[in-house]
């Protein structure tokens, strides 16, 4: 197709992936109203709270953290979708990965600042937050916190831009507005063979790396909660339930981002049913073993029946918190599971209905962890029920919003699907699988394959 | 250097509140409303428990509990602190507070086992005539801060100056806090627990002493005697 | 005009130094200042309740900061509690009077006058009342005064010609127990400190003693004492109050029957032989049977007590078993010194005549009268009667009955007239008052007739306040005079301590007043001047302080005991003394009063034990088990003479409402912070009044949980609790320290004014109590009220 100087016949089909970034149409700006509406209305409710104080919110002794540590745990927890299912993807290299990757590495960068965001929100001096800097103490966890998010940030950025290079590249060249911004961000690529290679070293490079760093990042963050004493919080597993609450939200947070855009910008011949089933799958083993490790934690507490532990255990099973606990549970087991579990459920709706009862869940399990503990303190105090206000509701939603938001533009002004490796998957995938199975397949299998090749 | 404990004997404790009020008294703590009280924002450093009430009627015992900050040896607190706004004292054993550079995180709250500090939900208010009441020894807090019981520490800097101005060591009876002083039944003690010497190291050897939560290993320097039944 | 580089840079400095002002950042601090000036510590003594502990204020730059207990004083030796050291938010509540003001009754709309103007108007309504010829319609209620300050209200009216100086609600009533029985009129002091075994039959003394911080000292030395043996304290009461919970034993007994429980023991001691025979020959009479001067043969006590109070009879009336009972009796006579305390006559745990009586036969029984360790009789301060001359109207005046005269024919033992004086006057008997000065009292809301003071302060021509709060009786005053809190006043209080010692504690200010108030003695002076030759001469124009100093002066004259000091002086004071030498160094009356402003007081640290003509002061001189004066009171009414009537004896308390409809029995009582319930508009005390039982800034109502899972009320429900009167509401607390089928409610909220934290917080248990009245003391009987609970 032609317009207005682009031309992008050399792209064939795949220029429906740079559409988004040459044409919008008003339904991208309705979202972008509508989006920005609810994030104006959050920062209006966060300039309350900056002006009165944190008494604006529903917290009170003993509950001092509630919603804004949910969701700094909860947005963090996504951040692994990207970058760890991108990475632990080409490591693998599983070739459905291509359509998936980039749309997955924005999550993580984007959804790591409202992780932090929601820390600073969470201050009672955020005007101070440089002390963090200047006095910071290493024995603390939330220390740990800041150096392993930094770090993951750093690293996801990298990984994010170093495959956009070469698309980049391709916009600068295939169109005329932004130019200076994509020339400036190509980095003078040519695609020289040289350059080829340093890009493929270093995606290969920051893969392998990405995973520990992103692997330490939520441990730490359930270092938070473990390395204080307080009963049911003071668990050896929090390290390992946090990361694959983590690796499963995340994973349903990117089924849930993929079917949006591919309602949205037409892209249904890029991620296919197949795909979904892959993550469908993917999130079926994450639900086992959330239930795995949920089941651990849950039965050792009430086997040792410790009065403390017991007491804070019960508030979850039966008492305030019941409702928030059986909500989660239904909500990140038994619907993921029924609809996962089934080949015939597994379609693209289903996993999209599984992906937003598990990204629900994922958050009352946030929640869950982080306020009856806190509501059931050692010692004897007026135990009252913790009822978020309008203030802390809505900063959830201006947060939510403004991922979005960010995602969104994201898409307009970069594609979302990586061009070049989906034409490279197109290119090389299939002689490279054919040698690959040649390789270990036994027997005069070789004939039948190079057959079935023609 | 001294290590300053206390001892509270719950015998003679007869829960009156005295402690509570003259706290609140001595550390400008901004008072309460019925809706603060609802939402237990009420600031008190110094708080009456109802620790416990066991047995079959009649043959009851009710423990009320005067509870300040443990002042642990080994507290959970300070090890979360990110910017270290809250600290051990190595001269006197006291868990300090730096209001200027805590950041709010409210970290060390919820690592406090025995659920000691305190949060600034808003900017303390008073009514213009309740400011004039404001001990000045004692800083106000600004919204947005952490603040616990501190032993009075500022008697404590106020009892060495005067000693030094007057020229001789400081002397147990010149550093008491607030709670100490004003407790009616007698039932406070206060003093070093590394003098071998002083009531609250003799009291702290007694069979009836006992600390809060021992087990957790945070070895608080608040000792309690329990009742003699 | 050019603008050069370094103009620039200055410029820019010096808004970089504004910018945090200019642009109102929420977190920039403010620079600190550091101003040094010298403090003060200067002792005086807290007002707030009956008490009079003696405090120390620190004061620094005018203001004063912080309350805490005079070391020297011994009352509070040192100790404070929290409504005392709470007492700086009464001095700086902003919700105080500031000014004299005056409004059109029941109009709530207050228009401020000068102090000039008021005195005016007061003095002419005064004088106009006294030149018609009727200075007896000059009423006073006075509440919480004591000291110098009453002595001084009750001279103004004589002087006046008014015999109508009535107390309503007063701090401290004498025991009528005392009074028949050793004939004295005021209350005894329990010497607990020394005792081994305290048996407090409903008596919640550290809750809320005269002086609960006396008390705990007290207590605290009674447990602790280091080569004696650690006293013991044994409860009986429908409730686990604190000093149940502080007592070895804590033995519930259905409302109203400690009377029954007393006897019971007796019987046990008395069929054990365990009494003090010795005591009981020498000093009572009435023990066994007696003949009177028409030589008719009436019971003793001993033949009463065999015949109907057997442990098994007693156990039916009060719910406890006999063995219990039967321990009791050997503990009591076993550990040596003891003593047993009924409840406070102005607490809300009410008992009857025979009910006092029979527990302080307990103590006459095993020769606990007048002896370390046990039921003192506190020795009288210094008196300085003083003639007063009084011109013709005020004797005219005098003359005529008081209103609370007849009272005594129907209620003959009647002390605190306050529930008959509002009826009375309304009804004109004898008279209807013209004007009414309120003196620290608040009727319209701790009396259960606050519906007839409501009425009669409304329709009284000329109603004057001296509170310092705008509380719910000083609303229907038409003008008032504000009076210092009592930090900024003048005064003094005359307590003893539990060792029977009289204390004199010295009140002077500690700030100086800062709103236009006056204390009430200056302006009762002044108004003095303005009422004619007569006042003018008993009452020259001096200033109260002047006649404190007088008083002083005279004490100091006296010769007896010292002024506070730290033990061993108290100890040098008692030896000079009872060597018959004066006791103190002072050589000067300005020396004294210089050692008095400093230290805070004086007392008389003596007490002498087995003064028997001090402590019996009945006709036959000894402990009467069977008051000779009660029979003869009795009789002259006219009431039938039964044998009972004269001896301690059990009575159930009258009950005005079905047991079906209302099966609960309302317990009233105060926590310590609402002590008296004066002036306890401070945040600090409303935060703490129930946190032994998880509540603040709210009215609760405790259930036993039996009583709870029955009605299906769980903790925290908010419940309604209706009488046949009315009903309020609570939130529910289930406690098992309260006996089945009685539940325990908190008084001292529910206020209708008072300040905005008091106003409009909790409920008012009073307003749902039967109007039941002691037949023979005239008092309200608040136990009795049955009610039911249910949720809202």
């Amino acid at each position: 197709m032609k317009s207005e100087g682009i031309s992008t016949e050399h792209l064939g089909e795949d220029a429906v992936l740079l559409e988004p970034i040459i044409k919008t149409g008003p339904r991208f700006y309705i979202a972008v109203f509508i989006l920005s509406a609810i994030v104006g209305w959050g920062v209006y409710a966060y300039l309350n709270q900056f002006d009165k104080g944190l008494g604006v919110t529903g917290l009170g002794v003993p509950v001092y953290w509630g919603i804004y540590i949910t969701n700094f745990v909860f947005f963090i927890g996504i951040s692994h979708a990207g970058t760890l299912i991108s990475a632990i993807l080409r490591i693998a290299q599983a070739e459905w990965r291509r359509p998936i990757t980039r749309s997955a590495e924005v999550i993580t960068v984007l959804v790591l600042f409202f992780g932090v965001g929601n820390i600073l929100i969470d201050l009672g001096r955020p005007d101070r937050m440089l002390n963090v800097i200047k006095h910071g103490n290493f024995r603390s966890p939330l220390l740990w916190d800041v150096t392993s998010i930094s770090l993951y940030l750093t690293a996801s950025t990298i990984y994010l831009y170093i495959p956009l290079i070469p698309d980049i590249a391709i916009m600068r060249d295939k169109l005329t507005k932004r130019k200076w911004l994509y020339r400036t961000l190509a980095l003078g690529w040519t695609g020289s063979e040289k350059q080829w290679k340093i890009l493929n070293t270093s995606i290969a490079v920051m893969a392998v790396l990405v995973i520990p760093i992103a692997v330490s990042v939520h441990t730490v963050v359930s270092f938070v909660f473990a390395m204080t004493i307080q009963p049911m919080w003071h668990s050896a597993i929090f390290g390992p339930y946090f990361v694959v609450g983590a690796i499963f939200s995340g994973i349903a947070a990117l089924i849930i981002a993929m079917a949006v855009i591919r309602w949205a910008y037409k892209l249904e011949n890029y991620m296919k049913p197949l795909h979904f089933n892959y993550l469908g799958i993917l999130l079926l083993v994450m639900t086992l073993l959330w239930f795995y490790f949920t089941f651990a934690e849950y039965l050792t507490t009430f086997y040792g029946a410790e009065p403390i532990h017991m007491s804070v255990f019960y508030a979850k099973f039966s008492g305030a918190y019941a409702p928030y606990f059986w909500s989660m549970f239904a909500a990140c087991f038994i619907i993921p599971f029924i609809i996962l579990c089934n080949r015939k459920t597994r379609t693209i709706t289903g996993t999209v209905i599984a992906s937003i009862s598990v990204t629900i869940g994922m958050w009352l399990e946030r929640f869950v962890i982080v306020v009856p503990t806190l509501a059931n303190p050692r010692l004897p105090y007026e135990r009252g029920i913790y009822t978020p206000t309008w203030v802390e509701w809505s900063i959830f939603a201006g947060c939510l919003a403004s991922f979005i938001l960010l995602y969104v533009l994201f898409t307009k002004f970069f594609p979302i699907i990586s061009i070049w490796e989906i034409k490279e998957g197109r290119e090389k995938a299939l002689p490279e699988a054919v040698e690959k199975i040649k390789s270990y397949m036994p027997g005069p299998a070789k004939k039948a394959i190079e057959e079935v090749c023609e | 250097m001294p290590r300053w404990g206390m001892v509270i004997d719950l015998d003679k404790c007869t829960a009156c509140g005295a402690c509570v009020v003259s706290c609140q008294s001595e550390n400008n703590i901004p008072y309460s409303s019925p809706e603060a009280k609802a939402q237990g924002r009420s600031i008190s450093w110094m708080s009456l428990l109802p620790h416990f009430m066991e047995g079959e009627y009649p043959h009851l015992n009710f423990r009320v509990l005067p509870r300040p900050c443990m002042q642990c040896d080994n507290p959970p607190c300070i090890k979360v602190c990110p910017v270290k706004a809250t600290y051990l004292s190595k001269e006197d054993g006291i868990v300090g507070q730096i209001y200027a550079r805590c950041i709010g995180c409210r970290y060390c709250t919820t690592a406090c086992p025995y659920t000691v500090r305190y949060f600034n939900w808003y900017t303390p208010q008073w009514t213009e005539e309740m400011k004039s009441c404001l001990n000045k020894d004692v800083s106000v807090r600004p919204k947005g801060v952490v603040e616990k019981c501190t032993f009075c520490h500022h008697r404590l800097i106020r009892a060495r100056e005067k000693a030094k101005a007057e020229g001789r060591e400081l002397m147990p009876d010149d550093y008491v806090p607030a709670c100490v002083e004003t407790c009616p039944a007698d039932a406070m003690y206060f003093g070093d627990l590394d003098n071998h010497k002083s009531i609250v190291s003799e009291l702290a050897r007694s069979t009836r002493a006992f600390r809060l939560m021992e087990e957790l290993g945070t070895e608080p320097k608040v000792i309690y005697l329990a009742e003699k039944r | 005009m050019a603008i050069t580089r370094r103009d620039f840079i200055k410029g820019a400095v010096a808004t970089g130094a504004l910018a945090p002002t200019l642009l109102n950042l929420p977190f920039v601090d403010a620079a600190p200042t550091n101003e040094w000036a010298f403090e003060n510590h200067i002792p005086s003594v807290c007002t707030l309740c009956p008490g009079g502990c003696g405090i120390k204020v620190r004061q620094f730059k005018k203001k004063a900061i912080r309350i805490y207990g005079n070391s020297m004083h011994p009352i509070s030796l040192g100790g404070l509690c929290p409504r005392g050291v709470a007492g700086i938010q009464t001095l700086y509540n902003p919700d105080r009077i500031r000014y004299p003001m005056t409004q059109k009754k029941g109009s709530g709309k207050w228009e401020k006058i000068s102090w000039d103007e008021a005195i005016k108007i007061v003095s002419e309504k005064l004088a106009g009342v006294r030149s018609k010829g009727e200075p007896h319609t000059l009423v006073a209620f006075a509440g919480q005064l004591n000291g110098l300050m009453r002595s001084l209200a009750e001279k103004f009216l004589r002087v006046y010609g008014s015999p109508n100086f009535i107390d309503v609600n007063p701090t401290t009533k004498p025991d009528n127990a005392i009074y028949l029985m050793q004939g004295i009129e005021s209350a005894p002091a329990y010497d607990i400190a020394k005792s081994s075994y305290v048996l407090s039959l409903n008596g919640d003394f550290l809750d809320n003693g005269a002086s609960p911080v006396h008390m705990m000292k007290s207590y605290a030395e009674m447990r602790s004492r280091i080569n004696k043996q650690r006293g013991k304290l044994v409860y009986a009461g429908p409730r686990l109050s604190i000093t149940a919970a502080k007592a070895d034993e804590w033995i519930p007994i259905k409302p109203g029957t400690e009377g029954a429980l007393a006897l019971g023991i007796a019987h046990s001691i008395l069929k054990e032989r365990l009494y003090a025979e010795n005591f009981i020959n020498s000093h009572t009479t009435g023990f066994a049977d007696w003949v009177d001067e028409t030589g008719k043969t009436h019971d003793g006590f001993r033949t009463v007590v065999f015949r109907d109070y057997s442990p098994i009879a007693v156990s039916d009336i009060t719910g406890v078993p006999p063995e219990i009972i039967i321990n009791m009796a050997r503990e009591l006579t076993r550990l040596k010194p003891a003593v047993v305390i009924g409840s406070d006559v102005s607490s809300f745990n009410y008992q009857s005549v025979y009910t006092r009586m029979a527990i302080h036969s307990l103590n006459a029984l095993v020769g606990n009268i007048d002896t370390a360790g046990s039921v003192l009789i506190p020795r009288p301060f210094p008196s300085f009667p003083e003639e007063v001359e009084l011109d013709q109207t005020a004797k005219n005046g005098l003359a005529m009955p008081s209103i609370k005269e007849d009272i005594k024919k129907k209620h003959p033992l009647c002390l605190d007239a306050s529930n008959f004086i509002p009826q009375r006057c309304l009804g004109g008997i004898p008279y209807k008052p013209s004007i009414i000065l309120l003196f620290e009292t608040n009727p319209v809301y701790d009396n259960i007739y606050a519906g007839e003071y409501k009425q009669l302060l409304s329709e009284t021509d000329f109603v004057v306040s001296f509170s310092s709060f705008l509380d719910e009786t000083t609303q229907y005053a038409d003008i008032v005079l504000p009076n210092h809190t009592y930090l900024e006043r003048w005064g003094d209080s005359q307590n003893f301590t539990n060792g029977g010692v009289p204390v004199l504690g010295l009140q002077q200010p500690v700030v100086t007043p800062f709103y236009d108030t006056r204390h009430t003695g200056d302006v009762l002076l002044e108004i003095g001047q303005n009422l004619g030759e007569s006042f003018r001469k008993i009452f020259p124009d001096i200033s109260f302080k002047k006649l404190l100093m007088d008083k002083f002066k005279k004490v100091f004259e006296s010769s007896k005991g010292n002024v506070f000091g730290v033990k061993y002086e108290a100890a040098w004071t008692q030896l000079l003394e009872r060597s018959g030498w004066k006791a103190y160094s002072h050589t000067s009356f300005d020396d004294f009063w210089q050692s008095v402003l400093q230290r805070g007081g004086w007392w008389d640290p003596i007490y002498y034990y087995g003064e028997w003509n001090r402590v019996f002061k009945t006709d036959s001189r000894k402990f009467e088990f069977t008051p000779l004066i009660l029979g003869r009171t009795l009789s002259s009414q006219g009431t039938k003479d039964t044998e009972l009537q004269n001896l301690p004896h059990f009575e159930p308390l009258p009950s005005q409402s079905s047991e079906v409809e209302y099966p609960l029995m309302l317990n009233i009582y105060t926590p310590l912070v609402f002590n008296q319930a004066i002036d306890s508009n401070v945040p600090w005390l409303q935060d703490i009044s129930g946190s032994y039982i998880n509540s603040g800034w709210n009215t609760w109502v405790e259930v036993n949980p039996e009583t709870a899972e029955r009605l299906k009320i769980h903790n925290g429900d908010r419940v309604v609790v209706e009488s046949p009167k009315g009903k309020i509401s609570a939130t529910a607390k289930v406690f098992n320290g309260v006996m089945p089928n009685v539940v325990s409610l908190p008084f001292g909220m529910g206020r209708r004014a008072n300040g905005r934290w008091q106003r409009g917080i909790g409920d008012n248990p009073l307003e749902i109590l039967d109007k039941a009245i002691d037949q023979l003391t005239g008092e309200t009987i608040w136990n009795s009220t049955r009610v039911k609970i249910y949720k809202i």
